[in-house]
C-alpha cells in the first residue's frame, strides 16, 4: 500500500504540516520568551515559598523577569540540588536552604554566597546586611559569608491555650495539687507539672466541662527523620549538654550527664503528648492543637502561627499565646537551637545578576512585606520589618511572638559546621526513639550512640 | 537462521537488536559495574570531589557494622513471616475461587486492586489507618473496648503493621498464582477421587497440594525476595522506627545514600546484598527444580 503513488503523496504532506506545527510553535515561544529573562526556583511546596514565587513574579514583571517554581519534598531539594550541581545542571538559579544544609552545600560549591555579589556600594545598599536580625541569620553564615538571602526565621517556642491557663477552676486545682501558681511554665519542671495536669481523658472536666475526647498536656511532633531530633535539641541544649559532641576537642558526648538527664526528661514528657506523636511532622501536630485537644504546643513559631490563628483550619482563634521556651540550666536561659531558612543562587547559574536583582527586591524591607500579605504567618529576618508600623497593626501575632522572643535575649546554640552531622544526628535520634519506645533505657540506648558516634569520629579522623 | 543465510537481512537484524544491547548496556550493566567500582572507593558526593579509592575499606566496614547486621535480620525476619502469612491467605483465597462461588469473576477483580496500588499509597493508607489520633483501628478498639496498642511507635507492633499491610498488598498475588494452577488440575482426578471416597482433607492433602507445590514455590520464591528489599512502606509509615526495629536493609542503604551521601559503602553494601541474593536464587532454583521432581515422578 504504501509503495503507491498518493499514499506517500499525502504522508509527505502530512508530515511536512507536522514539522511546520513544531518549528513555528518553537519559534514563538523563542519570541515571547525573548522577551522576559525566567528564572527557576528550586524549593518545598510550602505556603512560604509559594507566596514568594508570587510575590516574586509581580515585583519581576516590569523588571523583565519571571519566576518559576520546581517543588519537591522539603528533604529532597538539598539531594536534588547537590546531584544536580554535581552532575553540571544548569537549570536552576535559586535553591531553597535550611540553615544545617549550609556546610554542605558550600563544601560542595552548589551555592553562591551573597557576600560575593556585595563588590559595589549600590550591591550592598540593596542587600542591607546590616538590618537583618543576626540572632536569626547567624544559621545562615558559614566560614565567615552569607550562603542565602534570608527569608523566614523559625524560632521555636511555645503556643499555649490562654482560656485554660486562665481558668479559674483549673488554676486552683493546679495550686491545691502543685503547690504553686499555674502560669506559662518558665522551667522544664514547670513544664512537665502542666503537661501532667493537662492531660486528661474523655469524660474528665476541662474548665469545668465534660471533654468529649481525650485532652493533651503537650502536642509535639516526634516523627523519625529528623523531626525529633529537632524538637528534642533545645531540650539538650537547656539541661546543659553538648550538641552530641565537644566542638573545642571533637569528642562525642552523647552520653554525657546532661545528655542523659535531657532524654530521661524527654522521655518522662512523652507520657503526656499525644498519642501518635512519633508518626507526625509539625503540621500534623499542629492540626491536633488547632482541633483544642492540646494544653501547649512546642514547635516553629512559623508552624504555630499558620495554622492555629487561621480561622478555616483552628477551633482555637484568639486563644494561643506565645512564649519562650523554659529554661533549665540558669547559665542558658530559655535555650533553643537556631533555625533559619533562605533563598541562595545556584553556583551553576545563567542568570547570575538578574538573579541577584530579583532575590534583593523581593527579600527587601518592602518585598517582605508583601510576601507577609501572601502569607501571613512569615517570621521576617529583617529588624526594619518586625519595626514597621504596619506590621505591628496588621500581624499582632507575629510581632508580638517576636518580640517577645528578641527581648528575652534567650541563650542560641547553632547547630555545628560538622559534614557528619546528618549521620550524628540520626545515631541520636535512633537512641532517643528506642528509650521513647522502650525498646532500651535511656542509659543502654545512649551508650550505643556515644559508640556509634566515637566509631564514625574515629573513621572521619577527628579524633583517634 | 544461519547468520550466513541473513545476507543483506545482517543489517536489519543490527538496526533491530542495537537499541536493545544500548539500553541492557547503558541501564543495566553500565549502573551495575559502575556500582561494584564505587563499592571500592570512599566517595561522600558532598565532601568529596572524586571517588577515592580505598582499598576494599567499605567492605571492612560492612563486616563490622552492627546496623547492617541487624537489619539484615529485621529484613529476614519480615521476609519470612510476609511470605508464609501471603502463601496461607492467598492458598485460602485461591481455594476459596475455585469453588466458583458466585459473582466469582467480580470478587477477584475486587480482590486483585490492592495489588495493582502504587506501594506509597498502600503505606499512606494504613499508616493513617494505624495513627492512633486519626486512625480506624484505634477508634475502632476503643469502641470495642480493647486495648489500645501505639501500633507504629511500639518496636513490636510496628513490624506487626508492616506485615498487616504487606500481607493485604501482596496476597491477592500468590492467590492469583495459585488460582491459576487450581484452575489447570484436571476435574477428572476430583471426580475419580471421590468416587474413592477420598475426603476435603485427602483431597488436598493429594491431589491438589502435589499439583500446585510448583506454583507454591514460584510466589513464595518471588514473594520472599521482594519483600526482603521492603522500603515504600517502611519510609511512609515507620521510617525505620522506633529506634531501629523495622530499620531493614533497604532502609539502612537508603539512608547511607541519601541522607549520609555515602555512596561509596552503599555500593558495598548493595555489591553485598547482591551477591547474596544471586547466592540464594540460585538454590531456590536448585530446589524448585528438585521439588518439581519430586511432585512428578
Amino acid at each position: 500500500m504504501w509503495r503507491q503513488p498518493r499514499y506517500r503523496v499525502v504522508a509527505t504532506a502530512l508530515a511536512i504540516v507536522l514539522a511546520s506545527l513544531l518549528v513555528t510553535g518553537t519559534v514563538s515561544q523563542t519570541s515571547r520568551a525573548q522577551n522576559m529573562t525566567t528564572l527557576t526556583f528550586l524549593g518545598p511546596d510550602f505556603d512560604e515559598w509559594v507566596a514568594f514565587v508570587k510575590v516574586a513574579n509581580e515585583i519581576g514583571k516590569p523588571m523583565g523577569i519571571q519566576l518559576k517554581p520546581e517543588y519537591l519534598p522539603w528533604d529532597n531539594v538539598f539531594q536534588k540540588a547537590l546531584i544536580d550541581s554535581k552532575s553540571g545542571v544548569r537549570t536552576w538559579d535559586y535553591v531553597y536552604i535550611y540553615n544545617t544544609w549550609v556546610p554542605g552545600l558550600s563544601a560542595a560549591k552548589a551555592v553562591i554566597p551573597i557576600d560575593d555579589f556585595l563588590s559595589s556600594p549600590g550591591a550592598t545598599e540593596a542587600v542591607q546586611p546590616k538590618d537583618f536580625i543576626s540572632l536569626t541569620t547567624q544559621g545562615l553564615q558559614f566560614n565567615g559569608k552569607l550562603w542565602a538571602m534570608p527569608m523566614l526565621a523559625a524560632p521555636y517556642m511555645m503556643g499555649y491555650r490562654t482560656d485554660v491557663f486562665a481558668d479559674p477552676t483549673e488554676k486552683k486545682a493546679f495550686q491545691a495539687k502543685y503547690g504553686y501558681a499555674l502560669g506559662v511554665p518558665q522551667t522544664y519542671k514547670q513544664l512537665m507539672d502542666t503537661a501532667q495536669f493537662f492531660t486528661r481523658k474523655a469524660g474528665q472536666t476541662l474548665m469545668g466541662k465534660p471533654l468529649d475526647q481525650d485532652f493533651y498536656g503537650l502536642v509535639m511532633a516526634n516523627k523519625s527523620g529528623g523531626f525529633m531530633f529537632h524538637r528534642f535539641e533545645h531540650i539538650l541544649v537547656a539541661f546543659g549538654a553538648d550538641l552530641i559532641y565537644d566542638p573545642k576537642t571533637m569528642q562525642p558526648t552523647a552520653n554525657s550527664p546532661q545528655s542523659l538527664a535531657a532524654v530521661k526528661y524527654y522521655v518522662g514528657l512523652h507520657k503526656y503528648m499525644q498519642p501518635g506523636t512519633e508518626t507526625v511532622t509539625g503540621g500534623g501536630a499542629e492540626r491536633v492543637m488547632a482541633a483544642g485537644r492540646g494544653a501547649i504546643a512546642m514547635d516553629a513559631l512559623d508552624n504555630m502561627l499558620s495554622v492555629l490563628p487561621v480561622a478555616k483550619l483552628s477551633k482555637v482563634v484568639g486563644k494561643i499565646g506565645y512564649a519562650m521556651l523554659p529554661t533549665q540550666v540558669p547559665s542558658r536561659p530559655h535555650a533553643n537551637v537556631a533555625d533559619a531558612n533562605g533563598l541562595a543562587i545556584y553556583a551553576l547559574t545563567q542568570h547570575r545578576a538578574e538573579a541577584f536583582k530579583l532575590a534583593t527586591a523581593v527579600l527587601s524591607t518592602q518585598g517582605t512585606k508583601q510576601v507577609m500579605k501572601e502569607y501571613p504567618a512569615l517570621i521576617p529576618m529583617r529588624a526594619s520589618v518586625i519595626r514597621d508600623p504596619e506590621v505591628r497593626t496588621n500581624y499582632g501575632n507575629v510581632f508580638n511572638a517576636m518580640n517577645t522572643f528578641l527581648n528575652g535575649k534567650p541563650y542560641t546554640a547553632f547547630i555545628p559546621p560538622l559534614k557528619e552531622w546528618v549521620q550524628a544526628q540520626d545515631l541520636y535520634e535512633q537512641a532517643l526513639s528506642a528509650a521513647m519506645s522502650g525498646q532500651q533505657t535511656p542509659e543502654d540506648a545512649l551508650s550505643g550512640a556515644q559508640a556509634k558516634v566515637t566509631d564514625l569520629f574515629k573513621r572521619q579522623g577527628y579524633i583517634k | 537462521m544461519k547468520w550466513a543465510a541473513l545476507g543483506s537481512g545482517r543489517v536489519y537484524f543490527w538496526i533491530m537488536t542495537v537499541p536493545a544491547v544500548v539500553y541492557v548496556v547503558a541501564w543495566r550493566l553500565g549502573p551495575a559495574v559502575y556500582t561494584l567500582w564505587l563499592g571500592l572507593n570512599q566517595y561522600n558526593i558532598v565532601y568529596d570531589a572524586a571517588p577515592r579509592w580505598n582499598h576494599f575499606a567499605n567492605y571492612t566496614l560492612l563486616l563490622r557494622d552492627g546496623a547492617l547486621r541487624q537489619s539484615i535480620g529485621l529484613s529476614g525476619e519480615f521476609a519470612v513471616i510476609a511470605t508464609a502469612a501471603e502463601v496461607v491467605i492467598g492458598l485460602g483465597a485461591a481455594w476459596f475461587l475455585d469453588t466458583d462461588p458466585p459473582g466469582r469473576n467480580l470478587l477477584l477483580g475486587v480482590f486483585l486492586l490492592p495489588m495493582i496500588m502504587a506501594p506509597v499509597v498502600v503505606g499512606t493508607a494504613w499508616g493513617t489507618l494505624f495513627d492512633r489520633t486519626v486512625g480506624y483501628i484505634p477508634y475502632a478498639l476503643q469502641l470495642l473496648h480493647l486495648p489500645q496498642p501505639q501500633w507504629l511507635a511500639t518496636p513490636g507492633t510496628a513490624m506487626f503493621a508492616l506485615l498487616i499491610a504487606d500481607a493485604w498488598e501482596w496476597a491477592p498475588l500468590v492467590a492469583l498464582l495459585l488460582f491459576a494452577a487450581l484452575q489447570a488440575i484436571p476435574r477428572e482426578h476430583f471426580e475419580a477421587a471421590r468416587v474413592d471416597g477420598a475426603s476435603g482433607w485427602q483431597l488436598f492433602r493429594r491431589i491438589i497440594l502435589p499439583q500446585i507445590t510448583g506454583m507454591i514455590l514460584v510466589a513464595a520464591g518471588l514473594r520472599l525476595m521482594d519483600a526482603f528489599l521492603e522500603l515504600d512502606k517502611v519510609i511512609i509509615m515507620t521510617g525505620g522506627g522506633p529506634g531501629s526495629s523495622t530499620q531493614f536493609v533497604s532502609m539502612f542503604v537508603y539512608k547511607q545514600a541519601f541522607q549520609f551521601y555515602e555512596l561509596g559503602y552503599a555500593s558495598a553494601v548493595i555489591t553485598l546484598l547482591l551477591a547474596a541474593l544471586g547466592v540464594a536464587y540460585w538454590l531456590y532454583l536448585r530446589s524448585y527444580g528438585r521439588a518439581l521432581g519430586a511432585a512428578n515422578p
